[in-house]
């Protein structure tokens, strides 16, 4: 399955390599969030899915799910 | 001449017309480290226990720190400090830029401004030297058109000016202070002192050279900030995308205030993010004097047939939101004008976004019309609408005139039930940070001496399960060792509020930047500060010294509202937080109840050492600070 990862803050810049310039990421069906964080090699971020956060990191993803990451301190 | 500071305050008195300097040992730097705390030490000694604080009796103190000006980043920062005239209680803000460091090769450490003047007048500050001119031609002009016409009169492009616009001269309890035409003091009416005073602005120039104790040390500092730049994604973030870049954050976790904070998420926070401002209308990144992380912004575009100029700077998050989301303002182009008519006329961008939100919620709801408003539709999402008010404001004309003493004046002036509408606490309106998932922050919103305050401790995220390993290490290092649960609300989180608030009050003693010098994220952490100030100073100090000098600070605050009759029955949140919120979000249906929330107040004051029934220091208290000498 395709999951739209949208990356804030200039995380784009920290994908690991075989994924620099994707915007989309294919996980076998059944990942979770835990996943799709393990793939990206960015399990201290904040996650958001269909635009609110997400903490339960067990949570299944679908085909298409958009997923935010964010760094945590914001605003000022 | 001591390490890093000049060992000279100016003294200024406007009734007399007198300029006279200090010299105070070494010792009194060491108790206070400048800033907020140096400028309460005259304060309390000076200002009777109830004045009007737009009366010539208020002293008006403008401080740096002891390392302002070094080579490093996030040291240029002026504190200022006076009764505000919105509040009643202790008044604070401060500010970067330039002006700060220029004042320390200027010759001096602060100001302290007593009086008032009999004419407008402006501070021509030079080389150690120190005069009060006419400022009669300056006067009613807004603060682009000042700074370009003292560069003019005094022939040098380089001076520095610190200022009040036209709604500081009109005295409006959200004036703020400018310097560089888009670095505020924005918080408590600070412009309205300087107003009061007929002090239209501050110029400095200066050729000084400082001296640091050890200058190796700023070397390999400097290093290390460039390797954490590009380590730490949260001060990068910063950096490249500016304070909006945590617009799309605050609205996946339901905390980006909608609609007067009727709700948590706002559907247009796309095109308001730093990340789009950033695509669109940035023309440049700016700075303070010598930081390389850069986080401020300049823009360029136009709205309603009206240029946005790169002088004016850019928003910040807090303007992006309480002009943007606070409002249901989706326009970045409209929020662009809203930041440089507060810049121009120097109004206090939060304060005045959130009074028209306010305004917008009385409107809706028909408590004001087209006939108070002068036919303006102030509704919810109407950007034109919002920068023709915001003009109005600074101009005091018409409505504006209503809105330009705060959010809690204008309800009363409205009267009916407008007071359910207000998001303020002490009078000051609150900034766009919500404590419906940041629970930390309503113990700070409501303790904070001079009102709801988001630059006023870590904010929970940086102290919950899941950040990067670099937060807890540093955390540990002022005793934070025990990362709570996201959301929760215990003992610990209070801990976490009061000892970092501790820890900011310092930064806002010594002159730090909060972006950079911090507890978690930031670009540096508490140990590298520690290494910076000996570096700085020679002096032996350490984080424990450092903490103190926050807790002296934050005790004066304290001391001088229990002066002005402030107790724990002022620290309480908005009416409103006991509603729940609506909308859509992990904080749909979030609310405090005000009886939890004097529970959790009950353990902060604990942990401070403060009287339980007052909430406030007593006499045993305060010398155990050295402060035996404030009257109480």
């Amino acid at each position: 399955m395709r999951i739209n990862v949208t990356l804030h803050s200039g995380l784009r810049s920290r994908l690991p390599p075989e994924l620099q310039g994707q915007t989309a990421i294919e996980l076998p069906e059944g990942s979770t969030l835990a996943d799709l964080a393990g793939r990206l090699r960015m399990k201290d971020m904040l996650y958001a899915v269909g635009g609110s956060v997400e903490r339960e990191w067990t949570r299944p993803l679908r085909d298409q799910d958009e997923v935010d990451v964010f760094v945590r301190a914001a605003g000022g | 001449m001591p390490n890093s500071y000049n060992g000279r305050i100016l003294h200024v008195d406007l009734t007399q017309g007198k300029t006279w300097v200090e010299e105070p040992p070494e010792a009194f730097y060491r108790t206070y480290g400048g800033g907020s705390a140096m400028g309460l030490h005259y304060i309390l000694h000076e200002v009777p226990a109830g004045i009007d604080a737009l009366s010539p009796e208020n002293v008006l103190t403008l401080f740096v720190g002891v390392p302002t000006g070094m080579p490093i980043s996030g040291q240029s920062r002026v504190m200022v400090n006076a009764k505000s005239p919105l509040t009643g209680a202790i008044g604070d803000a401060q500010a970067g830029g330039f002006w700060p460091a220029e004042l320390k090769f200027a010759g001096f450490d602060g100001i302290v401004v007593r009086g008032k003047s009999p004419q407008p007048t402006y501070l021509w500050i030079h080389d150690g030297k120190a005069e009060l001119r006419d400022a009669g031609h300056l006067w009613g002009k807004l603060t682009g058109q000042v700074e370009d016409q003292l560069k003019k009169d005094l022939e040098d492009d380089r001076i520095q000016v610190l200022q009040i616009g036209p709604a500081g001269e009109k005295l409006s309890r959200i004036a703020c202070i400018i310097n560089f035409c888009n670095r505020a003091n924005g918080r408590t009416g600070m412009g309205a002192v300087m107003g009061s005073k007929n002090l239209k602005a501050v110029a400095v120039r200066g050729t000084r050279k400082l001296k640091a104790a050890d200058p190796k040390v700023f070397t390999k500092l400097a290093k290390l900030g460039r390797e954490n730049f590009e380590a730490i994604p949260d001060v990068n973030g910063l950096g490249i995308h500016g304070t909006a870049n945590g617009v799309p954050v605050q609205n996946a976790t339901g905390t980006l205030p909608t609609r007067n904070w009727n709700e948590g998420q706002f559907e247009g926070f796309q095109s308001i993010s730093g990340e789009t401002m950033s695509a669109t209308i940035l023309k440049e990144r700016d700075t303070c004097y010598g930081c390389m992380v850069r986080c401020k912004r300049v823009v360029e575009t136009e709205f309603a047939g009206t240029p946005v100029v790169p002088q004016y700077g850019g928003p910040e998050y807090e303007t992006v939101s309480t002009m943007g989301s606070y409002c249901g303002v989706a326009d970045l182009h409209a929020i662009a004008l809203a930041n440089q008519i507060c810049n121009q006329y120097g109004l206090d961008t939060i304060g005045a976004g959130a009074t028209v939100a306010f305004a917008m919620e009385c409107f809706e709801n028909g408590l004001i019309t087209e006939k108070d408003t002068g036919g303006i539709q102030l509704k919810f999402g109407n950007a034109e609408a919002l920068v023709r008010m915001l003009e109005m404001m600074g101009k005091r004309e018409g409505f504006g005139d209503i809105l330009a003493e705060g959010s809690e004046r204008a309800a009363k002036r409205i009267g009916k039930h407008a007071s359910d509408y207000l998001i303020t606490v002490k009078g000051s309106e609150a900034p766009a940070h919500m404590p419906h998932a940041k629970k930390s922050l309503s113990i700070i919103y409501a303790v904070n001496p001079f009102g709801a305050d988001h630059q006023s401790h870590e904010h929970d995220p940086c102290y919950e399960e899941g950040g990067l390993p670099i937060y807890y290490k540093r955390m540990a290092m002022i005793g934070l060792d025990k990362p709570q649960p996201p959301g929760s609300m215990n003992e610990e989180k209070v801990r976490l509020t009061y000892v970092t608030q501790l820890f900011f009050s310092a930064l806002d003693s010594y002159g730090l930047c909060q972006f950079v010098w911090g507890p978690s994220w930031e670009l540096y952490g508490p140990d590298d500060m520690i290494e910076m100030l000996r570096a700085a100073t020679g002096w032996d100090i350490t984080l424990d010294e450092f903490m103190r000098v926050g807790e002296r600070r934050l005790n004066m605050m304290r001391a001088f509202n229990a002066r002005e009759g402030f107790d724990r029955k002022a620290d309480v949140l908005p009416k409103k937080f006991s509603k729940p919120l609506q909308g859509t979000g992990p904080t749909a249906g979030v609310f405090f109840d005000p009886k939890e929330n004097a529970r959790w107040r009950d353990v902060y004051y604990r942990m401070a050492g403060w009287d339980a029934h007052t909430g406030n220091p007593d006499r045993k208290k305060l010398a155990s600070l050295g402060l035996d000498w404030i009257r109480l």
